[in-house]
């Protein structure tokens, strides 16, 4: 059981802002995602909730207790990082049992525990080895039962599957999905990658230079992009954004007119998925483009179209059959067209 | 890297010549210790080989005395002051590392600018210090600088070395509910025992040839050191080098067993330290 609430939690370092007033709460059970390019402030977020950093305002509550002078140990956190820092010294048994130690349990309690949780992930044949003899899949597991065993109140996670290949990310990614539907612990999880993000959280948070952009179910944020930032961070290839000139609420776009803009004047940026553009045999009255680039996946191939003066980025069906040079033309629903303000980069309610 | 024959071969007796200059003293001494009464310095390295005097050993320790304690007390000194220099120099290297606290590296500067300080320097205020104390003609001048945090030069190199270990370490160590002293203890001093052997060898020798210390400051003849006991084999008139050389031979021997035992993990603390800044 437990409830994280922040209210205007921030810190800088001198004039450098790493974290500005942030206001968000974590339910109980809840996974919430952090997620934001390097630098964007999200580690530094999980810092403080962790105790290893202080903020400079604002508040911390778990549970509806103020936490902000507690110590790591008081808060009752595990913290799972990015390069394991799994003790060298010690033996895999001797990792898992050390916070147990630490806390003074009973020998028999921590054998029981530490047993339990290398069960619970299939470390037992490890128990006797040192860090220094374990792949790195086996020891961020061995990291995952060190946070644990102990059954934390809050688990904080910092990046815990950049430094694994592949093939052994996507299986731990699986496997702390299914470990958080097990035991519901309250979860923080930072990342950069949005399949983690999109996988795992029950909510995204995402930031930018240390500014929360968007708070939301994965699907809503992707669906509803709250910025342009967001727009291109969540999914991949990222959003087509082109910036476009309106006049009487129509746009221009590849020498065309178009009706649809969401205000009477100004300039705005016209967002679109890649998956969401159609692709047609010239000239069909669309949007004409020239193909590029193709590049094929198999299943789907990603187009980057020329229109005009903009790029353009198309998923298409793997056996589609267009060549770079060729001249096309590009159409999508008008339902799937964001709008942002194109100074503050902010969504644009759709026209009426 | 590729080094023909030519140059190994150099190698070889470049390494000979050094390990030569290291050995030849030894060899020296033990050869003189060796000697017949009244030979003096003089005489070749393979004189005494002949006509080894070996009566010369139990002869040189009834000259020291009770030379039982003065080994035991000489022991009880190097002991306390390794014992001390380990546990403060790593605790306060530790805090230099990993405690974020104000003031922390004006603190450490001040730290490190003690060591341009030469100890002829502060002797005499040390002294004053002492005698105000009133710990002159006891073992605390001796074994309380080291038990107080002893050389900064130490406290340098235990913050260089937790800070090559990475923040990681201990701020999983904080995660997991240690203070930064049960972190100090089960995570970093553990990790830390190439850097804890070298820095002990050091403090050994250090301890257990210091003359100038105990001269200053011990009087009574039951506290004597081994090194004033050696000092005292020089007379004015007639020095029985061979029985001086005998005493050196033994008082040095712990030194040499010291070494060689360890002489591996402190190897591996000078290359640490040579390496990580």
């Amino acid at each position: 059981m437990a409830r994280l609430e922040l209210s205007g939690v921030s810190k800088s370092y001198g004039a450098a802002v790493a974290l500005h007033p942030t206001t968000l709460s974590v339910a109980d059970g809840e996974f919430l995602v952090l997620l934001g390019p390097s630098g964007c402030g999200k580690s530094t977020l999980l810092r403080i909730v962790a105790g290893l950093l202080d903020p400079t305002a604002g508040e911390l509550r778990l549970d509806g207790e103020r936490i902000n002078a507690a110590t790591p140990r008081e808060r009752d956190v595990a913290l799972v990082f990015q390069n394991y820092a799994l003790y060298p010294h010690k033996s895999v048994a001797q990792n898992l049992s050390f916070p147990l130690e630490v806390q003074g349990r009973s020998k028999d309690e921590i054998a029981a525990q530490v047993r339990a949780t290398a069960a619970l992930l299939g470390i037992e044949t490890l128990l006797a080895r040192k860090p220094s003899e374990l792949s790195g899949g086996q020891m961020q597991r061995v990291a995952l039962g060190r946070a644990l065993v102990r059954s934390p109140r809050l688990f904080l996670f910092d990046e815990p599957l950049s430094n694994l290949d592949a093939q052994t990310r996507a299986d731990m990614r699986r496997e702390i999905a299914q470990l958080h539907a097990r035991h519901r612990i309250t979860t923080l999880y930072v990342t950069h990658d949005q399949v983690e993000a999109m996988t795992l959280g029950d909510r995204v948070a995402v930031f930018e230079r240390g500014v929360l952009q968007q708070l939301g179910p994965p699907m809503e944020v992707f669906r509803a992009p709250a910025t342009t930032f967001v727009a291109t961070f969540l999914g991949a290839p990222p959003m087509n954004l082109v910036p476009v000139s309106v006049a009487g609420a129509r746009y221009e776009l590849g020498g065309l007119s178009h009706a649809g803009a969401p205000v009477d004047q100004g300039a705005v940026v016209l967002g679109v998925r890649p998956h969401h553009l159609e692709l047609l045999e010239p000239p069909h009255g669309a949007l004409p483009v020239r193909v590029e680039r193709v590049e094929r996946l198999g299943g789907q191939s990603t187009l980057t179209l020329a229109c005009g003066a903009n790029a353009l980025v198309a998923q298409v069906r793997g056996d589609a059959t267009f060549a770079p040079g060729e001249a096309a033309a590009v159409r999508w629903p008008p339902s799937e067209v964001h709008w942002f303000d194109a100074r503050s980069g902010r969504r644009l309610p759709a026209a009426p | 890297m590729n080094h023909g024959p030519g140059l190994r071969l150099w190698r070889r007796i470049a390494m000979a010549l050094v390990a030569y200059a290291f050995l030849a003293p030894l060899v020296y001494l033990l050869s003189v210790s060796l000697h017949a009464e009244g030979r003096g310095l003089g005489g070749s390295l393979l004189e005494a080989a002949g006509d080894p005097r070996w009566e010369n050993y139990p002869a040189a320790l009834a000259r020291m005395g009770d030379w039982g304690r003065l080994f035991a007390n000489t022991l009880l000194v190097t002991v306390l002051c390794v014992a001390g220099q380990l546990l403060t120099c790593s605790l306060a290297g530790y805090a230099f590392a990993r405690i974020d606290f104000r003031g922390r590296d004006a603190l450490f500067a001040l730290v490190l600018a003690t060591m341009m300080l030469p100890e002829q320097a502060t002797s005499i205020p040390r002294f004053l210090l002492f005698r105000g104390l009133g710990l002159v003609d006891t073992y605390g001048p001796l074994t309380l600088p080291a038990v107080l945090g002893g050389s900064p030069f130490f406290v340098f190199l235990f913050r260089q070395y937790f800070l090559a270990l990475g923040a990681e370490l201990g701020d999983a160590a904080r995660i997991d509910g240690c203070s930064h002293l049960r972190a100090w203890w089960s995570i970093f001093l553990p990790l830390a025992r190439p850097m804890l052997v070298t820095v002990g060898i050091f403090t050994f020798l250090a301890a257990w040839n210091d003359l100038w210390t105990p001269l200053i400051y011990l009087m009574s003849p039951e506290k004597s050191t081994l090194t004033l006991a050696l000092a005292s084999f020089n007379r004015s008139y007639n020095t029985a080098v061979e029985l001086m050389m005998a005493a050196s031979a033994v008082v040095l021997a712990p030194c040499l067993l010291v070494y060689f035992l360890l002489q591996r993990l402190f190897l591996r603390g000078i290359e640490v330290a040579a390496s990580k800044h």
